[in-house]
Order: C-alpha cells, then structure tokens, then sequence
C-alpha cells in the first residue's frame, strides 16, 4: 500500500470522517449481503454454502456426462436441506413465517443466483421445482394450496422425491402460449374434453426441465374445441395411464443436468379434483407464473454471470505471464472491472423487480432481458480474457457460456419479453 | 488451370468460378453426409477421409503436391494472396467450421514449407512460437527479444541445432506427418529465426490432445513438447527475411477469421429458411421486426467482416504488397473485430430458432460452440488489440 492509496489515507482522518468512509476489506458478495436484512443474509450464506459443498464439485463431471446423471442423489440433498420446500411453513415445509409472508421471491432470488453461480444445470435442476409448483399457489385455490403444497413439501423434506415440472410450451406454441398477442392465433394441440368426474387430456408438450423426472407436472390445456383462453391447469401425476415422456433427454447446449423433455398425453383421465384453481382461468395463472418465474430467470442469469466472473479472477490470479500475475495487467482490470460493473447492475436490477411482495409483469421481463444479456456478455468476457483456455471445458468458463445462452430463450425469449414489458406498460407510461 | 505471367501462377476469374463449384460440390457430396446420422459435431471419424479427399481433387493444399496448389493455402497463394483460400475457407465452414479449421491448418502448414522452400513431402502443421507477454508476439519480434521469451527455442552450435520448449493450444488438422518450426535460435552471441521440421512421429516429440474442446470438434487442438531434438545443420534453414514470419501469422488470422464468416454466413441462411418456415403470433415469424433485424443485423455484420476480408486480400496485391506491417494490423484487426462479429451474427441466428437453436437438431448450437471456439483461438482480444497499435503507421 502507498502512502496515496485511498485507505492509507483514511487514517489521517479524524474519528468522525474515518467513520464516514466505508473501508472494509471485503468482497462485493459481503458488500451486497451487508445491505440485506439478517433473515435474508442467513439465506444467502445457506444457499452458497449448499452451493459450494453440494454442485460444485459435480458441475464438471454432470455436464460431460449427459445422458448418465442420475439427479435423484443431488435432488434429495436439496430436498433435506430444505431447498425444495421453501412454499410452505415450518414445519413442513421450511419457510419462516417472515419469509413467506414478507416476500416470497426474494428468496427464490437470493437462492437462484447462488445455486447457478456454482452450475447452471443444477441450479436449474433444483430450481425447476419452484416454477412446477407454483400455479398451485398462484391458482388462488387455499384449500388446494395446503392439500398439495404440504404433500410436496413433506415429500421433499422428508420422504420419497417429489420434483415437479411445468408445461406450457407445444410443438408449435412456443412463444405464443407466453404471449398475449400470439396465444390468440396460436396453434394449440394439447385438449382437455370434458367427461364424467373430470377430463380426458390429449396432446404434446415440448422442453419441459425436469419432464423427465417429475412427479408432478401442472400442465395446461385447452378446453376441447376452444382456444388459449379456455387454458386449464391440471395436475398431472406421471403415473396417470396415458402419460409418457418421449424424448426424454433433448440434447442441449447447456444446463444439462436438467433434462428438457417432451411430455406425451394420450387419453390420460385426469379427475376434477385435479383442476388447479378455476376451469378455463389457466391462461391467466400462466401469466402471472411467468410474472413471477421471468424475474427468478433474471437470478439465474446473474448467477451465471456472476459464475464466469468468479472464475476469471480466480484464473487471473492465479496464472502469470512474464512473471507478473494476470490479475496486475492495466489490460485485464479494465475487462473484469466491466464484467464486475455488469454483474452488479443485473443484480440491482433483478434485486429491485423481486423486491415487490407482488411482482409485477414489466419489471421481471425487463430484468430477466437485462440480467439474461449480461449473462450472456459477462460469460463472452470471461472467454476472452483468458484466451485458448477459455474453450477448454475443464476450466468451466465456455460451460457459463452455455448455460448462458439459455436465459435469453426460455420462460419467453427476450424478443417476447420485450413485448411483454411493453405490454404492460402500455396503458400507463405509453398509452 | 492457371496462366503463367512473369513466373507466378494468375488465376482468371473463371477458373476462381470453376473452383468455387468444385468446392460447393464437395461440400455436397462429402461434407453434409458426415452430418447424416451423427451427432451434433457429425462423424468425425471421416474428417481424415474428407482431407484425403479435398486434396486429391485440388481444394486443399499438401506440400510437394501439384494439382493443390489452387487449393486452401495453395501455392497461388504466393502470387495472388490469401483471396482464393478465403473464399474456399468460407464456403466449407458453412457446413462444418471444425472441417474448415482442418482444411486451414493443414493449407498452411504446407504453405510455410513453400514459402520457407523446405524440401519434405507430408501432411504438415506450422507452429510457430507462442506469446508469453500479453505485449508482445514473439513471432513478430526480433529473434533475440523472442528468444528470450518464446516457450520453443533453438541452440545452435557449428555441429547443429538443438530444439526445446512447449507449444499450447496448436490447431491441427488430425492427420499430420510433419511439423514445420519456426523458432528464435541463438548461437554463441548472435540470434536469428530458423526454420525446420520435425516428424510427428519422432520419438523427442510429446502430443497431447487438449481434451473437451467447446467446438470444432473435427480439428485436434494440441499442447506439443519437444524435448532437446538435435537437427543436423543441413536441415535448418535460416529466415533473414522477416516477412515470412509475418506473413504466416496474418495468414493465419485471416484464415480463422474466414472460417468464422463462413460459419456466420451458414447460420444466417439456416435462420432465414427458419423463420419462412415457422409460423407464431399469428405469422410467419419472418414478417415480425424483432426476427427481421436479427437476420438484417446478422448480415450486415457479416458484409462488414467480408469487406475487410476482401480488404486484407488487396495487401497481397499492387502497391500494397509490401506492406507488411500494415498486412499484419489489419489481420489482427480482422481477427479481433471480425470474430466478434461474425459470433454475433451466428447468436443472433440461433435466437431465430427460439428454443429450437439450443437443442442439437438445427445444428445451431453446434455453430456456436464453433464460433466461439475459434474466436477463442491463438491469441485473446487483448493480444490482437496491442498488434494494431504496435503496427500503427503513425507510430515510429
Ligand atoms: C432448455 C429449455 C428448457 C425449457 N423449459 C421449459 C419448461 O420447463 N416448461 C415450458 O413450458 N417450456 C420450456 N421451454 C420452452 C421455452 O420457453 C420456449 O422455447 C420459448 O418460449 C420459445 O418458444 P419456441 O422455442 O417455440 O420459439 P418460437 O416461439 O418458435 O420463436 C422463434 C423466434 O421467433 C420469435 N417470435 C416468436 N413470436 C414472435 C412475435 N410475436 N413477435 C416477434 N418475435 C416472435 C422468437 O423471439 C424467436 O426468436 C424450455 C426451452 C428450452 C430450450
């Protein structure tokens, strides 16, 4: 330290100014945590503790190993620590009162970046099961809620897996079931006919994380003979006669500890008492879960950015040229301050639409196209930082990138997500 | 083929034409089937095979063999630039990138033997030394500075040559014979850069493959180790002209950045056929703007890249051809801009394909991982950043 570095010189100050400087040592991560209330702190610490011990040292190997991860194992460590259940109190689930009733996506924020800071894939694994349960919450049925939610929960916590996965997407309804716009003249082929005691569902749904491995899927149909606007969700157990997975293993870019499955329904009888919430109010329980789930994207974006950013520094300080570390050239500083400054506007962005105790459509499409971007740019930078080893899969850089590259398409692709928020500012802003 | 004037090879514009369909028709016939029931990176059991194929019919350069002389780094390239390579570089790549890769290595592999006049027959690599300061490539140094520096270097004594080091992330075609070295040597006092093969099979030279490399799966990228190879006198010969070092490094860049546009201008029809095929929001989805700027932008970008490509080719030609300096910043130029333009081009046409472009089936992702892999490759930005403004006119 020199005589002129900024904290050196605090201590000239007298008592009152020094006080006034904030010149702790510590990293950006502590900074951020700092700012949180301390139940939210202790989530913080949790999750990436949970993190590093549990994901981290599998990122690599289940990545190269497509096809053979059996997520079961890492599925169940997350479960008993609680990370699967976090809709419901204590002591079923693991929800505090405070966290439940203050805010419920702040947490699923604070735990989705720090999951997929570690691996995107098994963030998304575990992650997955949050946007499978909600439209049982955002249904606005309580009985329901506490029939079903306390069922997963407990399962989860304590018992056998009990994964859950969400579908919306068809073969050839991808953006326009996650649009107002284009859901009118979409071309739908999942059916739900009425008959006795309930519906016989008919159909296809395409890329649905963790379809392969759920238990229960909540999947939206149309009524027979009508369009998006008479969508329906149903709870689908896989072992309802007439359910099967197809494809079960899309080979993908990235995330590939979670599967994208295609989900086939042929003649499968799905009893009334299976209907989330009102017949034909699924397409607005579709809504509002994406209103909700495109700011939970937004954390897992910023997850992997913050990931690639992580191991940037940690490649450049530990690797030299010249014999001076990479971390001390003027070259790399300017790129990883920029990498730091990116990753630090997705959070404020992402921590700001989550902050609402009701989030609202055009705030988390807007951060979930910000954070998803600078996922994207964060994880080029890394790339080019460190050169030829970048495309090498051992240092876990070009993996950020492709598990990146997936913020920007799903849960809408940002070209929707614009629109969306667009959309939802039209009668105020822009009318 | 060619007519002859003053000695050098010119190549008319119909046989540049009857080249192009050469290498079309192969690309058809050899190229595409590799991709007919393999996984996303094809059967790369059959790059071997498809080399053997490119150069026995012209498309791909191989030392010491005539008809390849029109081919990927051909010996025409001496006398008319790096222009025909592009242009063959191009249209491979937009089936396979990792296939152009190999075409690019191999080509000038066999291009530095010619150029340096080395008298061996076989399926060469070049390597040449590596950075080890992020200010400075070696190769573009003088021989006493990149001795000093470069991780490969020569002992010479009145006996012969002895050579050292290790060379990472070398792009090689798969089935090289030889290695053709051009490494700062130092002997007694004095220093100079020499130039001479050694055969991959020599028993003083270690291969690694780098394992799990993001994309161009159909090239290998190496780490090689030589281990004090003594090489008699006769075998070495000494480069005074610093321009062959230069030019074999800007040709390199070029040809990656060739490879990446052609990789871009494949992803950019793949989208266009998309997006006329694929109906949402009520449409094709080619009629919506978010889809029509992402396909306008990608070629634009694209047009730019090949503008410049075509530029850098004119520094082969005229006045210009002298200009070594200027050949070098614009291909660092070309390789740092260029890369990053042509993956934007090919991001942006996987986005047309939505959730589509992430999976295998489209061959999208594949591009990708192609791209960025080569964008990656032999030198970060910041390296070929420092190359232009150390060869800026303006500076001393
Ligand atoms: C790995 C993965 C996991 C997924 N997980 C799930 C899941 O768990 N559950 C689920 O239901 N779905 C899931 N999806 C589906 C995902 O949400 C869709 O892929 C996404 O919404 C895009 O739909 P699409 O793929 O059909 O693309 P398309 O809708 O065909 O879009 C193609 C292109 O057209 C553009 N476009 C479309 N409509 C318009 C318009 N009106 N105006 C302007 N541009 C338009 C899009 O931006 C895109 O660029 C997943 C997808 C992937 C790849």
């Amino acid at each position: 330290m020199t005589k002129t570095d900024f904290r050196y010189a605090v201590s000239t100050l007298k008592p009152l100014g020094r006080w006034l400087v904030n010149a702790d040592n510590i990293s950006t991560w502590e900074h951020d945590t700092r700012t949180l209330p301390l139940p939210y702190r202790r989530l913080r610490n949790k999750y990436r503790t949970f993190a590093r011990e549990h994901l981290g040292p599998i990122a690599l190997e289940v990545d190269r190993d497509i096809g053979h991860f059996d997520p079961l194992p890492v599925l169940r460590k997350a479960g008993r620590a609680g990370l699967l259940s976090e809709f419901m109190v204590k002591p079923i689930g693991s929800a505090s009162f405070y966290g439940l009733f203050h805010n419920i996506t702040f947490p699923a924020v604070l735990k989705a970046e720090e999951l997929t800071s570690v691996c995107g894939g098994l963030g998304l694994l575990i992650l997955d099961h949050d946007l499978g349960v909600a439209p049982i919450m955002l249904s606005g049925d309580v009985f329901q809620y506490l029939k079903w939610m306390s069922k997963i929960a407990y399962a989860n916590k304590y018992g056998e897996m009990c994964p859950t996965a969400f579908a919306i997407t068809e073969p050839s309804a991808g953006s326009d079931v996650e649009d107002s716009a284009g859901a009118s003249s979409a071309r739908l082929m999942t059916y739900a006919e009425p008959v006795d005691g309930g519906y016989v569902i008919n159909g296809r749904k395409v890329f649905i994380s963790n379809g392969g491995i759920a238990k229960y899927v909540t999947l939206f149909a149309a009524i027979k003979g009508e369009g998006a606007e008479s969508w329906t969700c149903f709870l689908i157990d896989r072992d309802m006669k007439g359910f099967s997975v197809g494809r079960h293993v899309e080979k993908k870019m990235g995330q590939r500890a979670s599967d994208a499955s295609e989900l086939v329904l042929e003649d499968v009888f799905v009893p009334a008492s299976r209907v989330l919430g009102r017949v034909r109010s699924g397409w607005a329980v579709n809504r509002n879960v994406l209103a909700y789930s495109r700011v939970g994207v937004a954390a897992i974006s910023l997850g992997i950015a913050r990931g690639a950013l992580e191991k940037t520094i940690d490649f450049c300080k530990t690797h030299s040229l010249a014999g001076k570390r990479l971390m001390d050239y003027q070259d790399i500083q300017l790129t990883v301050a920029d990498m730091m400054v990116d990753v630090a506007a997705a959070r404020g962005i992402t921590w700001q639409a989550a902050r609402s105790f009701i989030p609202y459509q055009g705030a988390t499409a807007g951060a979930k196209v910000f954070a998803s971007d600078t996922a994207y740019r964060v994880s080029n930078s890394a790339m080019e930082i460190i050169g030829d080893y970048g495309y090498v899969n051992e240092y876990g850089i070009e993996k950020a990138l492709r598990d990146a590259r997936l913020t920007q398409i799903y849960e809408g692709t940002n070209q929707v997500n614009r629109l969306a928020l667009i959309e939802w500012q039209l009668d105020s802003e822009l009318s | 083929m060619t007519n002859s004037v003053g000695g050098k090879n010119i190549l008319t514009s119909d046989d540049r034409k009857a080249i192009e369909e050469l290498a079309y028709g192969f690309v058809k016939k050899e190229i595409q089937s590799m991709f007919s029931h393999a996984g996303a990176d094809g059967d790369l059991s059959r790059v071997p095979d498809i080399l053997e194929q490119g150069a026995r019919i012209g498309l791909l350069a191989e030392h010491g063999r005539e008809e390849a002389g029109t081919g990927v780094w051909g010996t025409t390239t001496l006398s008319e630039g790096p222009a025909l390579s592009i242009g063959l570089l191009k249209i491979i790549s937009q089936t396979c990138g990792g296939v152009g890769a190999c075409f690019h290595a191999a080509g000038l592999g066999s291009l530095a033997a010619d150029m340096i006049g080395l008298d061996i027959d076989g399926r060469l690599a070049c390597i040449m030394p590596d950075f080890d300061d992020l200010h400075v490539m070696p190769c573009l140094t003088d021989a006493e500075t990149a001795y000093g520096r470069s991780s490969i270097r020569c002992d010479s004594t009145d006996a012969g040559h002895v050579i050292k080091g290790r060379k990472e992330f070398l792009l090689q075609s798969g089935r090289t014979t030889s290695y053709v070295l051009i490494v700062p040597a130092k002997a007694g006092n004095t220093y100079a850069w020499v130039a001479a093969t050694i055969s991959a099979s020599d028993d003083r030279l270690k291969i690694s493959n780098i394992q799990g490399q993001m994309g161009i799966r159909a090239v290998s990228i190496n780490n090689i180790e030589i281990d004090n190879k003594y090489i008699d006198k006769q075998y070495v010969i000494t480069i005074n002209d610093k321009d062959y070092r230069y030019i074999i490094y800007a040709y390199h860049l070029i040809g990656l950045t060739a490879v990446l546009t052609g990789i871009a201008k494949g992803a950019i029809a793949s989208a266009i056929k998309y997006a006329r095929e694929r109906y949402q929001g009520g449409d094709l989805i080619i009629k919506h703007p978010a889809i029509r700027f992402l396909i306008a932008e990608s070629e634009a970008r694209v047009m730019a890249i090949e503008s410049m490509l075509e530029g850098v080719s004119g520094y082969a030609r005229g006045d210009r051809s002298g200009d070594i300096r200027g050949l070098v910043k614009y291909a660092a130029a070309l390789k740092w801009f260029g890369a990053g333009e042509c993956v934007r081009a090919i991001t942006d046409s996987l986005q047309v394909f939505g959730g589509y472009g992430y999976m295998e089936d489209y061959g999208m992702e594949k591009r990708l991982r192609d791209g960025q892999t080569l964008k990656s490759l032999s030198g970060s930005s910041v390296i070929h950043r420092h190359t232009v403004i150390d060869n800026m006119e303006t500076l001393p």
